[in-house]
């Protein structure tokens, strides 16, 4: 019996150390594609591009969308740097979440309207978003 | 680490050429003053970089204190990674401002690099840079090598701009048919003809992948007499969240990084170096004590390295506000005591002869700050 469940885990031991690989991989991927669209919305601010503006917009919104999945419980090992307030706090983070998705829908609607006046503080709002949820579930 | 094609367009790519002779006549009557401006966005550790002699560094940062320091003075001690600087600062030609930051303390990245750039009260709120309008106010005309122009570099009257390529330039003829296809006096053909104008140096092909090369090329440009006057490199990767490390960890790479455009801006230099400053500029500093992953939360005050044979004497500038926790900002961050608008404001005064007040007047909105040329600069 307990050659048999020795098997097992050896058999699923590489499954799961690449499937938790995978996610640590692809959310550092995504969040540095994040900071570089947030640079480029800071770039393109400078120059009133509302087509960049709303692109990189979007892409942010498009990870926050997908961001929760790649969170599963017990994926706080080295590489990440995720704190454990994130499976502690589900709620809270699901709102940290949602602030930064409805920030960056709203940016993008004021770049697509093309309201230069408006863009500064909603680049602000997208901001503060990012911070706030770094704060609470980041190292 | 090499510096990529992304941040050589921000990098090099921000190598402005400003006040060459050819473009300008003020430019041709003062002596060459060259200003380079390395940003370090993350938030640099002036902690780490210039560590001070306190029992509290070992007390709050027990993993990650830096070993291996060399010493500056009685108080201070320079990280291993930066031979460079150091060995500047032996020949009198590197210094720090300690204790310093721009005046931005809600430690967001994104907000904090804007308002590096733009040296402005709230972020995203303008929509040019203190560098750009400070070569505005010094009348000296600019050409940055940017695309597109980083924020830093933006004036009011935008500067022209261009990019090195790989690919063949054409031909004077080549040219000359391209620009007879425009309408006489379209913007179209006025671009065409300053590009025709511009010097056959300025085309040169470069090798965009090695910091070395693109320091290189920068200081190849720098010490030309008719050459420019400013560049500004981009380097990344100093926001050590976790296994920020000591002699050896990620801030020390970083660290290293800057070292290496030091080192290749200083041999290419040559002569030049010493009409030559090289400040660094950062968004914030880092908190004074760990965290649990190794590495340290944002913060508020740092360090501005300073190199280049303008500079007056080696010397820690600073007004030191203490390690203990009643001296820190909000209990946990070094305190800024100096801000580092005055630092880059006076460096602009003095390396674009332009008197103090009209450049704080015209580069940082009239603001507060105090003309530091007499004490970190060469009378």
């Amino acid at each position: 019996m307990v050659k048999k469940w020795l098997l097992v885990m050896i058999l699923l031991w590489p499954f799961h150390a690449s499937v938790a690989s995978d996610v640590y991989s692809h959310r550092i991927a995504q969040f540095k594609a994040n900071k570089q669209a947030m640079q480029n919305i800071a770039q393109a601010l400078a120059y009133d591009d509302f087509e960049a503006i709303a692109d990189a917009a979007n892409q942010i919104e498009v990870w926050g969308q997908a961001m929760a999945r790649y969170f599963p419980e017990g994926s706080n090992q080295t590489p990440s740097q995720a704190l454990d307030a994130i499976w502690e706090q589900p709620e809270a983070f699901a709102k940290a979440i949602d602030l930064n998705i409805k920030a960056a829908q709203r940016l993008q609607d004021i770049a697509l309207d093309e309201d230069g006046s408006k863009l500064p503080q909603a680049m602000r709002d997208l901001s503060a978003s990012c911070k706030a949820c770094h704060q609470s579930f980041r190292y | 680490m090499t510096i990529g094609r992304r941040e050589f367009i921000a990098g090099l790519g921000s190598l402005t050429l400003l006040g060459s002779p050819i473009f300008n006549a003020r430019a041709a009557r003062l002596k060459k003053k060259n200003l380079v401006i390395v940003m370090l966005r993350g938030g640099m550790d002036g902690l780490t970089a210039i560590q001070p002699n306190d029992r509290r560094m070992e007390e709050v940062r027990p993993d990650i204190l830096v070993t291996g320091t060399k010493k500056l003075t009685s108080d201070f001690n320079v990280h291993p990674r930066l031979n460079s600087f150091l060995s500047c600062w032996k020949k009198g030609k590197a210094a720090v401002v300690h204790a310093t930051s721009i005046p931005y303390t809600l430690r967001s990245h994104f907000d904090g690099q804007n308002l590096m750039e733009s040296g402005g009260h709230t972020p995203y709120a303008d929509k040019t840079g203190w560098l750009g309008r400070g070569i505005e106010a010094s009348e000296l005309g600019s050409l940055a090598v940017s695309l597109p122009m980083p924020l830093i570099l933006r004036g009011n009257l935008n500067p022209d701009n261009y990019y090195p390529t790989w690919m063949n330039l054409p031909t004077k003829d080549e040219m000359r048919l391209i620009n007879s296809s425009y309408t006489k006096g379209s913007a179209l053909a006025e671009t065409m003809e300053r590009v025709r104008n511009r010097p056959v140096a300025m085309m040169q092909r470069v090798d965009d992948n090695d910091a070395h090369v693109l320091a290189r090329v920068a200081a190849q440009e720098l010490k030309r007499e008719d050459g420019p006057r400013v560049a500004v490199f981009d380097i990344g990767g100093f926001d050590t969240h976790a296994a920020q490390g000591g002699e050896d960890g990620e801030h020390g790479e970083r660290l290293a990084d800057y070292d290496k455009v030091l080192k290749a801006l200083r041999e290419g230099l040559g002569q030049a170096f010493d009409d030559t400053l090289v400040l660094t500029l950062t968004e914030f500093g880092r908190k004074v004590e760990q965290n649990g992953g190794y590495g340290t939360e944002h913060g508020y005050g740092t360090a501005i390295l300073m190199a280049g044979g303008l500079l007056k004497e080696a010397q820690i500038y600073a007004d030191w506000p203490g390690l203990k926790t009643k001296h820190l900002f909000e209990k946990q961050d070094l305190n800024a005591t100096i801000d580092a608008r005055s630092v880059y404001c006076s460096a602009m005064s003095y390396c674009f002869d332009v008197d103090f007040k009209t450049m704080k007047t015209n580069a940082f909105f009239g603001d507060d700050l105090e003309d530091l040329s007499g004490r970190l600069f060469k009378a």
